[in-house]
């Protein structure tokens, strides 16, 4: 989200009935995007030695996969043979950042490169399992492993 | 002085009976944490574990997008988060003032958020409510021990 934009202003408005439903409704009316509820997603581009890397911090969703792609895409177009996506300090990811992580490992590979991921936390690892995409990334402990 | 294990916060009793939240958001992508981040708040309250609502937070993000993806990012989208029986349920549909804004379904739908959906919660569906796109899920807490 652009820091300079102007702050996005949510009126809510709630009622309580006797069966204890709570209604909340947000919505913005001016401003662009929706609230920064824990919106700490920050991608770092860094190296080791030769090997690009990016560094994502916070949760990636439908709001934050295209940063992630345009900086993928940027890499394979820059015709790096290898690319690690260090995804120590990411909390959340869903179905749009995985199917970002293969187009991206797509690209590379169609290029004679490859993507490797560096993944630590439980809940992500689960994500990975589940989707079956184990088969297709390999999951490295650290960057230095992904780069060896 | 009071005693701490005494003490309980109301904010966070947990809470056994029947409870409902309504959450009405812009369809839009930089509202899906706001979705998540109530569902975590919901399931915490009926003493959801933290893996558990870790899921819940996964799944009901899957549920708004495929409601995202069929609605064409316009339009508004109502959660209905529901406690009863030890389980959570989320009904969401899309509200919108123009039909003309909903394209069929083409049934497609996405790989991984169906196998996420799949291992993640009990029960999950999708289909129309009253004309409008719908999605549901149900997850049940884990008996404890």
């Amino acid at each position: 989200m652009n820091p300079d934009a102007p702050a996005p202003v949510v009126r809510e408005s709630r009622e309580r009935s006797e069966s204890s439903q709570v209604a909340f409704t947000g919505y913005l009316i001016s401003g662009q995007g929706g609230p920064d509820v824990a919106d700490d997603f920050q991608i770092d581009e860094l190296a080791e030695g030769s090997v690009p890397i990016l560094a994502i911090n916070g949760e990636i969703d439908l709001s934050k996969a295209p940063d992630l792609r345009a900086r993928l895409v940027k890499i394979a177009a820059s015709g790096a043979a290898l690319v690690v996506v260090d995804l120590t300090e990411v909390t959340f990811l869903d179905s749009t950042a995985l199917g970002v992580l293969v187009s991206g490992l797509k690209r590379m590979r169609a290029a004679g490169g490859d993507l490797r991921l560096v993944v630590t936390r439980p809940n992500l690892v689960k994500v990975f399992e589940i989707t079956g995409l184990l088969d297709l990334f390999p999951l490295f402990a650290s960057r230095v492993e992904a780069v060896a | 002085m009071t005693n701490p294990s005494e003490t309980t916060s109301p904010a966070f009793a947990p809470v056994s009976s029947t409870a409902e939240v309504l959450l009405t958001l812009p369809v839009e992508a930089d509202w899906l944490a706001l979705a998540r981040t109530t569902c975590a708040a919901v399931a915490a309250r009926a003493d959801f574990t933290y893996d558990e609502i870790a899921d819940l937070r996964l799944a009901i993000d899957e549920i708004c997008l495929s409601l995202i993806e069929r609605s064409g990012d316009s339009g508004r989208i109502e959660l209905l988060y529901s406690l009863a029986d030890g389980a959570i349920r989320v009904n969401a549909t899309i509200i919108t003032t123009s039909l003309s804004v909903v394209p069929i379904l083409d049934g497609s739908g996405n790989e991984f958020s169906e196998r996420i959906l799949e291992a993640l919660v009990d029960e999950h569906g999708a289909g129309f409510s009253d004309g409008r796109p719908h999605a549901w899920m149900t997850k049940h807490r884990a008996p404890t021990k």
